[in-house]
């Protein structure tokens, strides 16, 4: 995580919303990968999200791991259990399509096809390489 | 969002305008391990939200966290961090 070379500015959201590092319960909100466990189903709901389909998906790290606590997420493109999918956490994209009144924020904005990650140059930082080999050894 | 399980609700007497006639949830986030067990456990950090829904004590729910936790109220300016957005009826995820 990239936390120590964040900016001042953005030190402040990181302060209040900690990184998943620091245990459960702390996040942070960026465009992350995910891979799609299952479904959730539920009548009772904020009236914005009825007619909305609802996936549990767990965030994906750099060599493939994934987070402990799973995420419901909005989707409207159809993602298959087993896929991975790509979601945004700015939540712009559901007031468009939900209303301003939208407590929805994680969106399934892409199902991805393929993942590329080249061979990590000699000069690559110490945190990259330790993600490659994991990759590797997986 | 996240799933987690209700485990109390809080009342507030003196408190700020915008929170006054609310509901305030104790949820349990879930993790993967028991939300595939089915134990009725959570073992994520318990945190507080906003429950206009009524969950009932024990029921799974789903809950928005961050500014979108605020949009419901858009736009009176309400200081919540955590709104409860779906209460889960099933869940189905693979073994």
């Amino acid at each position: 995580m990239i936390s120590g070379q964040w900016s001042e500015k953005q030190g402040r959201r990181d302060q209040g919303l900690g990184t998943r590092e620091q245990g459960f319960g702390k996040q942070v909100f960026e465009m992350f990968l995910a891979r799609v466990e299952g479904t959730v189903v539920a009548t009772a709901k904020h009236p914005s999200l009825s007619g909305c389909r609802f996936l549990v998906a767990r965030r994906l790290e750099a060599d493939g791991s994934a987070a402990a606590e799973p995420n419901v997420v909005v989707d409207w493109l159809g993602a298959a259990r087993g896929s991975t999918v790509m979601v945004s956490t700015d939540g712009d994209i559901a007031r468009e399509r939900f209303g301003n009144n939208t407590p929805a924020r994680m969106v399934v904005v892409g199902i991805v096809d393929a993942v590329q990650q080249p061979e990590i140059p000699e000069n690559a930082s110490l945190a990259s390489k330790q993600a490659g080999e994991k990759r590797s050894a997986a | 969002m996240r799933l987690g399980i209700v485990r109390g609700h809080i009342t507030l007497t003196p408190a700020v305008e915008s929170f006054h006639s609310r509901t305030l949830a104790i949820l349990e986030p879930v993790t993967i391990q028991n939300l595939r067990a089915k134990n009725g456990q959570g073992g994520g950090k318990a945190l507080i939200a906003i429950d206009e829904l009524g969950a009932a004590t024990g029921q799974m729910v789903a809950f928005t966290e961050g500014r979108e936790a605020a949009n419901p109220f858009y736009p009176a300016p309400v200081p919540v961090d955590a709104y409860l957005a779906l209460i889960v009826d099933t869940v189905d995820v693979a073994q």
